[in-house]
């Protein structure tokens, strides 16, 4: 080995890192060279000199600032996540009862036309509008009770908090709110003939009033409509009598949906007679095909709008996980 | 001890802060002192040990459990020092700058009393040549320095070294040997002047 080849190994033949081979080629070398002898000694030295660079102790205080600034910084972030939710949460919850709230507002005041109509119509074509209407109402009864359900369980999921209409702040966040609202509104305006033309978040009565529907010939009922309401909805359970509805509590709003949907289309051959004599200025036929059609789009839309919001809920809660 | 420690991590991995303070207890003087070895102060050995520890924080679930955690973890240390140190460089700051001796003295005087053989002119003469050795550690190139830092200060093996830098053990020899011999070049030199 010459003198270039044992000054590269020195470092390792000092770490006792040489191959055997090479350790003793090595030995043989220094035992030869004063020059590489004396730079296995200069290099020994260095490194023992380095060894004597001991530890230093942790500054004060090291310690808790570090836990303070990992706690303080880093476990901050996954506490704001609940807050955007709890908008979104709420905001679905705002728009459930919205719709819940506009449809029982509808029905009832259909029931209430029904039942102001003109004497002339007999008792049985009277009970079979009723049961006709009765069950579209079921249909957006149900739809609504069944998104507020299921609404009202998100909410509860997220906080506590109770997904009331009632706090003004809310009206704020609801004037934000995601697309979700924009696309029930869109869907809601889509039914037929100016029914819920405005889904103004702030209930007020003014919207009601100009509401008018030629299928169901609902006219404005004035003032307190949102009071009346909320009684009416309480009351119609015992109204349906042999129609209660299926029991609360179901997630399931789709075959709710379906169940209605075929004892509603069974009577309606019924309830169109019925319907005929009491609607003036229209044909038959016009009125029947109106009826149906009406029926059926405000029963798809309802239905469309329920699933979106099912939909929605599901893809924000895994988000939020 | 290790069957310890990697309960301690999984327990931290899951989020138990309790697990992960143990696990920052059982490092951080260690952590520090490569810090302090490579900046030569205790103002930039605090920030950028913290950082490692926070960079801990952040990314412990990525730990496979393939290599020992020390290893992992002070090639953390030894990452966020370097590119801390090369980022100063490049802002022209006095990347290393030596605190001086009398920031370190209460460590150093608790050893001296450890070894009473030493009589005061040869703890003097310690002092002074520990002060020589970091001053012309500090001159070296920041690859140089790591590796004197992790073989000759922290005592780690070769193998170990190559798991902490990321290289092979071959390249741990030829780099180690390398920065050996420019460091007793800077001492020569120092000793000249």
């Amino acid at each position: 080995m010459n003198c270039i080849e044992v000054q590269n190994l020195l470092s390792a033949y000092i770490d006792n890192e040489c191959t055997k081979q090479e350790e003793s080629l090595i030995k043989e070398h220094l035992d030869g060279c004063t020059a590489c002898l004396e730079e296995y000694k200069l290099i020994e030295s260095i490194i023992n000199m380095t060894h004597h660079v001991d530890e230093v102790e942790l500054p004060e205080g090291f310690h808790s600032d570090l836990m303070n600034k990992i706690h303080g910084k880093y476990e901050q972030p996954p506490k704001k996540r609940p807050f955007y939710t709890r908008i979104y949460g709420n905001s679905i919850v705002a728009a459930a009862l919205l719709f819940s709230i506009v449809f029982g507002v509808m029905g009832t005041k259909m029931l209430v036309d029904m039942a102001n109509q003109p004497k002339s119509s007999d008792s049985v074509e009277f009970t079979e509008e009723l049961s006709e209407s009765e069950r579209s109402n079921i249909v957006l009864y149900k739809a609504a009770e069944s998104e507020m359900l299921t609404a009202e369980r998100l909410d509860k999921d997220i906080d506590g908090d109770e997904g009331g209409m009632n706090e003004a702040p809310r009206d704020n966040l609801l004037n934000e709110s995601t697309a979700m609202q924009e696309n029930s509104e869109i869907e809601v305006n889509m039914t037929d003939d100016g029914t819920n033309e405005e889904f103004n978040p702030k209930v007020s009565n003014e919207p009601y009033d100009n509401i008018s529907d030629d299928e169901y010939s609902i006219k404005s009922s004035g003032a307190g409509v949102e009071n009346k309401d909320m009684k009416n909805k309480d009351s119609e359970p015992r109204v349906m009598g042999g129609l209660a509805p299926d029991a609360p509590g179901s997630s399931d709003a789709g075959s709710n949906y379906e169940e209605t949907n075929i004892s509603e289309y069974g009577d309606k051959s019924q309830a169109t007679d019925a319907i005929n004599d009491t609607n003036q200025g229209l044909t038959t036929d016009e009125m029947k095909e109106i009826e149906l059609g009406g029926v059926l789009k405000t029963v798809g839309y309802v239905v469309l709008v329920g699933v979106a919001i099912s939909i929605s809920i599901m893809i924000f809660r895994k988000k939020r996980k | 001890m290790n069957d310890i420690e990697n309960s301690l991590i999984k327990k931290a991995i899951r989020g138990d802060s309790d697990a992960f303070e143990k696990i920052v207890l059982m490092y951080e003087k260690k952590v520090y002192n490569i810090a302090f070895n490579m900046f030569g102060n205790e103002h930039d050995a605090y920030d950028s040990s913290q950082e490692v520890f926070i960079k801990l924080y952040k990314n412990i679930h990525s730990f496979k459990f393939d290599s020992s955690f020390g290893t992992w973890l002070y090639r953390i240390a030894m990452n966020t020092c370097i590119d801390e140190y090369r980022k100063k460089k490049r802002q022209n700051k006095q990347a290393y700058s030596l605190d001086e001796p009398i920031e370190n003295e209460s460590s150093n005087i608790d050893r001296q009393l450890r070894d009473p053989a030493m009589t005061p002119e040869q703890q003097i003469v310690q002092l002074e040549e520990v002060m020589r050795i970091r001053k012309a550690i500090g001159e070296l190139k920041e690859d140089h320095r790591a590796i004197v830092i992790l073989r000759d200060i922290r005592g780690h093996s070769y193998d170990e070294i190559s798991e902490i830098l990321h290289c092979s053990v071959g390249t741990v020899k030829s780099r180690l040997s390398r920065a050996r011999i420019a460091l007793r070049d800077i001492i020569i030199e120092q000793e000249g002047t």
